[in-house]
């Protein structure tokens, strides 16, 4: 899912870093103190996802837990993914320094639509939410997979080749994926509820 | 104002790292060396899988492509080394879906000592009848062909040695790197916190 140096044109880099840029500072205007913690600890969690390698598909692909970021964070999760590639170019040679603008757009865009579309649902049952998840945490690998497929089209590859292969590749990740988001985000709510953004809203509402 | 004087500090110390690391960044793994006349190219994903049909170039430094081809189902690819020096090579390896990894081969690998390596084959094979006679092996005419024989034999030798060389310089992820990554998040999940713990 990480693009490499050398094989956007400038372009399409620099859109992304100013796109990026712009969402990074709307995430971080939107990141209270109390979330912090909550937010380095999801890009800790994001940052050695990236380790797992799934050895399903033709070729192997490894966790992103983008979709979990977006449910748990909302839009703090721009600002934390950033960070998290950031380390995960300069620690594990994944993707570049270059490129960075566009990798955040890729996993953090998916990843932000998932958790606006769970804030929107509040008040749900603990059976409700692991389904939701499930449904969200895969979305959010398939959304990158198209994203990444986009940013290749913009360069000059061919889209549907880039985008069938990308999205077969993803496809077995993508299913592992909503089952971890499922569970963790089920756990999350019967454990500590207030960690969702959903809860907050919907005790807000009631107030 | 104040706040002004302390992000500079912090930017120059970013710069500063960001400008020292090394920019060629590799998801795909590709390493090569070099065995006698030959160089071989092995490239893998992260994970450890093969690159298959990944599309492989080995470029000059000034950009002229010398060699292409494909990837094996094994993630490998050889080719014969250029007889006259082209300066530094660099192999890269696209193996699509945005990953490309590189490997740079210093001229020196692949051009033996003077360049003059393939005189001493064409010598070795000239000499080599009249090895049965001991007394003339030693002989002052004959240690260019001897020195030829010896060199093919180390080439043989070393060529797994260089290979794993080879495999061991490529960047690898450690338990450091990944908790140094962890720490660097702590550290700025405390820098974040300091900040917003001034401004309230």
């Amino acid at each position: 899912m990480h693009i490499s140096e050398g094989v956007l044109n400038w372009p399409v880099l620099a859109g992304g870093a100013a796109i990026a840029a712009l969402g990074v500072y709307v995430g971080l205007k939107k990141l209270d103190t109390a979330r912090i913690p909550q937010t380095a600890i999801m890009a800790s969690a994001f940052f050695v996802a990236s380790l797992i390698h799934v050895p399903i598909g033709p070729a192997s692909m490894h966790l992103l837990l983008n979709g979990l970021m977006g449910i748990v964070l909302g839009w703090a999760c721009i600002p934390a993914i950033l960070v998290a590639l950031v380390l995960q170019a300069l620690l594990f040679q994944f993707g570049g320094l270059t490129v960075l603008g566009v990798n955040t757009i890729i996993m953090a865009f998916p990843a932000l639509a998932c958790g606006l579309v769970f804030q929107c649902f509040p008040n749900r049952s603990p059976r409700q939410v692991a389904g939701l998840a499930f449904i969200l945490g895969s979305a959010a690998v398939l959304g990158s997979a198209l994203l990444a497929a986009a940013a290749l089209t913009l360069s000059g590859q061919a889209f549907i080749n880039a985008a069938r292969l990308l999205v077969l590749a993803h496809l077995p990740v993508s299913g592992i994926e909503g089952i971890i988001t499922a569970v963790a985000a089920s756990f999350i709510y019967r454990i500590k509820p207030e960690i969702l953004p959903l809860r907050e809203r919907a005790h807000a509402q009631n107030i | 104002m104040r706040k002004i004087f302390r992000i500079i500090p912090c930017a120059v110390v970013v710069a500063c790292i960001l400008s020292q690391s090394p920019a060629h960044a590799h998801r795909v793994n590709v390493f090569c060396w070099v065995e006698g006349k030959t160089i071989h190219c092995q490239s893998s994903f992260a994970g450890g899988n093969p690159v298959q049909n990944g599309e492989l170039s080995v470029r000059t430094q000034s950009g002229e492509t010398l060699v292409s081809g494909k990837t094996d189902n094994q993630g490998k690819f050889s080719f014969s080394a250029p007889d006259a020096d082209q300066g530094d090579l660099r192999v890269t390896v696209q193996a699509g879906m945005g990953h490309k990894g590189a490997w740079p081969i210093k001229s020196g690998e692949y051009i033996p000592e003077n360049g003059k390596s393939s005189g001493h084959k064409t010598q070795a094979g000239k000499e080599k009848p009249k090895k049965s006679m001991p007394a003339e092996a030693f002989s002052t005419a004959n240690t260019d062909g001897l020195k030829a024989v010896v060199q093919n034999a180390l080439q043989k030798e070393l060529a797994p040695v260089k290979k794993e060389l080879a495999r061991l310089r490529q960047d690898r992820i450690t338990l450091q790197d990944v908790l140094s990554g962890l720490g660097y998040i702590l550290g700025l999940m405390g820098i974040a916190l300091y900040f917003k713990a001034q401004k309230s």
